[in-house]
């Protein structure tokens, strides 16, 4: 079999770099075959994908060692253009990646700039949008499309090329379930169909798990790690402390407790560890799983009243929303793409409006209040930090809105370097935000918010772009604030953190309020699930099928076997 | 609802469906024609019949209104510019300052003049900017024998200024969170506080050039020679009638003005 990709000891480093950020990469990938690429922020993943297109070095100015050959032909003595006829590229951010304003200009754009004679431009467009199940939206602007939508538009704008390589970085990093469910399903077809070999950067395990020939962790620039996904997990559970997917995680923590033998080969799947699972539901009497417990809570400090909201351009984005929030309260708003949920948090925070109906915010009408009186009780964290940041320390950063809150100096200073110790970033109080990277600038903007002591505080995906194991550092640092006497408002497509943390989880789709209830309750509802597009974690699935109850994380798992004969 | 760079316009606009090459030669036209004109009158009309154009054209002036207010604001900046800072001989003072300017009847003649001249402008241009799409300045711009790589810029820098406003909302709320009033305050304070606004923006408009930079290389975008297009708009009978139209409007108004005289202002203090 034909290499598409081989990479031979390449090291490389930015002309305004010290390091080197790769070292000594040596990488062959078989024509056809589904590579996942997984590593923490830093690792030189999207320096690599930059690599193997071709942008690096003949765009990007810097040191380079080593060879990259694609289909046998050396990227340095081949310029972009001739490189880009055999590989496909799609970042992380759609819109980013869209130079016109139609789907059907985005595909023809690369055919044009190709010197493609029009009708068979024309047939290609036809091809590509029936490939990616989009035929029927050629006419609508890429920006008012659904996420996941919008990716398959950038991955055909690619295709339409017909492409040997496709490299994806991070594409489905900020889609909900669906979404990535339309990505992989696309990407396989593709594989199956015309044999396209693919590069998926992802923080996704579980899909990479499923769908990928292939999985290598890069690290510090450095390929650590490669192989079959259940030797990559099985390997790398022990020595890297890799972030593996719930079911792996659930038959080592099964495996350490003696309740299940060893595998020759580790699950990956719900498929594979059904049997074992059975076997043990016939030992085992399964204690009825609590609830997650309810702390008390208090009065209703934020509430919506058939609350409607249309933008200008005629979207209406809330429909005849009733909502309380009690003091005290660790609440999840959860929903696909578009369903409304960033809309309802500006209502919240009184960045707008209702179009229609009553909010009331700690018992007064939304209307009494200007926004910044509102943000002296309600913080809210955004998704991108970089939306956030502006001044030139992370202590000035901190101490910017107390200062505006009229307070002293020394107590602001007692209050950002109490703050800034707790999210750990004491050390860089006099480091300019931008050189930050995008983990500490995650928690700066937190830090923003929690200088103000809030009584709510609010964020919006607070997990986009970082592996479980991140997003569970986080996630801890939310309970541990929740445990101080907030009320945390989330707003996230991750179920499995759902699972984990929520009391109270409220599901939106197209505007409206689906549903309201304890994180059983949804997680469990099947039907409701699928109706939002969301899916159930793993451990959920699996337990459903087994036991017919449905556990919630591997934690209940363990406490409901806990009769174990 | 067709999206444009800055609004979204009802599908059935006879705007929106505008030959490309119209839709530049128009707006050329409401940027030139009032600088020929300087009868007052006549640039009153002229607004009142780009007034008329937006309900035939089904442009809704409420979703313009952040660039109406803007263009309000243009306008009174340069008509107070005009009142109090020229130094035109008229026949009647009524105000003299100490730097030597002074407000005569001709110095208000003109400001008046030049304000209708900027509000012909920025009315006409929004109306046009309202509907343009990328592939109107792209194959407009080619109709005139522009270079495609020229077009092309032009129309993404318009697709990243709708993106930079964006940005610019999002920031200015995250600001508003963390306790700024960008309406109260002196005028320094409100200047410290729009400043502010600076950093983000250039580093997210930094950060998206450098990736939209290698968007375009590796969607092939170097090779212009060998370039192909999508789209055929061959110029219908109607759109020639219209285009004549135009070049006959400019061409009448410079002869009335510059050769025949007739439309000339008597009292115009650059005659």
């Amino acid at each position: 079999m034909r290499y598409a990709i081989e990479v031979e000891e390449l090291w490389w480093k930015y002309e305004s770099s010290d390091h080197w950020i790769l070292k000594n990469i040596n990488l062959r990938i078989k024509e056809g075959e589904f590579i996942g690429i997984i590593g923490p922020s830093g690792a030189g993943k999207t320096t690599l994908c930059l690599c193997l297109v071709g942008i690096i070095p003949h765009a990007i100015k810097g040191t380079m060692k080593g060879h990259v050959r694609i289909y046998g032909k050396d990227s340095r003595n081949s310029s972009i253009i001739s490189i880009v006829e055999d590989v496909g590229v799609v970042f992380q951010d759609p819109e980013v990646q869209f130079v016109t304003m139609r789907v059907i200009d985005e595909i023809a754009f690369t055919l044009e700039n190709m010197g493609v004679p029009r009708d068979v431009m024309l047939e290609r467009i036809d091809e590509v949008l029936t490939m990616i199940d989009m035929k029927g939206y050629e006419h609508k602007h890429p920006l008012e499309l659904s996420g996941g939508q919008k990716q398959r538009v950038a991955i055909a704008s690619m295709l339409a090329r017909r492409p040997r390589i496709m490299i994806l970085d991070e594409p489905t990093s900020d889609l909900d379930t669906r979404g990535k469910e339309e990505v992989f399903r696309t990407l396989l077809k593709l594989r199956n169909l015309y044999g396209i070999t693919t590069v998926f950067v992802s923080h996704d395990i579980e899909e990479l798990a499923r769908h990928a020939d292939r999985i290598i962790l890069l690290k510090n620039g450095e390929i650590v790690l490669d192989g079959r996904p259940s030797i990559f997990f099985s390997k790398g559970y022990g020595m890297y402390s890799i972030p593996v997917p719930q079911i792996t995680e659930l038959y080592y923590r099964l495996l350490e407790l003696k309740l299940i033998p060893k595998f020759p080969s580790i699950p990956i799947t719900i498929e594979e560890l059904i049997p074992v699972i059975k076997r043990l539901s016939e030992r085992t009497k399964l204690l009825n799983p609590p609830d997650p417990v309810s702390h008390e809570t208090g009065n209703t400090i934020i509430s919506l009243r058939n609350v409607f909201f249309t933008y200008p351009d005629g979207t209406k984005a809330l429909k005849g929303i009733d909502l309380d929030i009690r003091e005290g309260e660790f609440v999840f708003i959860i929903g696909p793409n578009g369903s409304g949920k960033t809309t309802l948090l500006k209502i919240i925070t009184g960045l707008l409006k209702p179009t229609y109906g009553e909010v009331y915010i700690f018992g007064k009408s939304i209307h009494e209040l200007s926004v910044n009186d509102i943000a002296l009780k309600i913080g809210l964290v955004y998704q991108n930090p970089d939306h956030q940041l502006f001044c030139n320390t992370v202590y000035e950063e901190c101490a910017y809105a107390l200062r505006n809150m009229g307070m002293k100096e020394d107590e602001i200073r007692n209050r950002v370097e109490k703050v800034l110790k707790y999210l750990d970033l004491i050390e860089l109080k006099n480091t300019p935000p931008f050189f930050l990277s995008k983990g500490q600038r995650q928690r700066l903007a937190l830090a923003v918010v929690l200088a103000m002591e809030p009584k709510v505080i609010i964020v919006d995906e607070p997990t986009t772009g970082q592996d479980y194991i991140q997003s569970q550092y986080i996630m801890d640092f939310m309970k541990k604030i929740h445990e101080n006497g907030k009320t945390i408002i989330i707003v996230t497509h991750n179920m499995r953190l759902v699972a984990d943390y929520a009391q109270r989880v409220v599901v939106m789709k197209k505007g409206k309020i689906l549903a309201d209830g304890t994180s059983r309750q949804i997680l469990t509802n099947t039907e409701l699930l699928r109706e939002s597009g969301l899916v159930s974690p793993q451990i959920v699935q699996l337990t459903s099928k087994v036991f017919n109850v449905p556990l919630l994380n591997i934690k209940e798992f363990i406490d409901a076997i806990g009769g174990l004969s | 609802m067709t999206r444009t760079f800055f609004l979204h316009i009802e599908e059935n606009s006879p705007l929106i469906k505008l030959h490309p090459l119209l839709k530049i030669s128009f707006l050329i036209t409401v940027n030139v024609l009032p600088w020929i004109i300087d009868m007052p009158l006549l640039l009153v009309i002229m607004l009142m019949c780009l007034l008329a154009l937006y309900k035939i054209m089904r442009i809704p002036l409420k979703r313009l209104c952040k660039f109406i207010v803007l263009s309000i604001v243009i306008i009174q900046a340069i008509m107070f510019s005009y009142i109090f800072g020229s130094k035109i001989p008229g026949r009647i003072v009524y105000v003299s300052f100490p730097w030597g300017t002074y407000v005569s009847d001709k110095t208000l003649l003109y400001a008046i003049t030049v304000t209708l001249r900027f509000l012909n402008m920025l009315i006409g241009s929004t109306m046009i900017l309202a509907v343009l799409r990328d592939i109107d300045i792209i194959y407009g711009f080619l109709y005139l024998k522009i270079p495609y790589s020229i077009a092309f810029t032009i129309s993404l820098a318009l697709r990243s200024a709708t993106i930079f406003i964006d940005d610019y909302f999002r920031i200015r709320d995250a600001m508003v969170l963390r306790g700024v009033n960008f309406d109260k305050g002196n005028i320094v304070t409100r200047a410290r506080n729009y400043s502010r606004l600076a950093m983000p923006l250039m580093v997210l408009g930094v950060r998206r050039m450098i990736e939209l930079g290698y968007i375009l290389e590796v969607k092939g975008l170097g090779d212009v020679k060998k370039r192909t297009f999508l789209y055929e708009f061959p110029l219908r009978p109607i759109d020639v009638a219209l285009l004549m139209f135009m070049v006959c409007l400019v061409v009448v108004t410079v002869v009335l003005k510059y050769f025949l005289q007739v439309i000339r202002f008597p009292g115009w203090p650059f005659s």
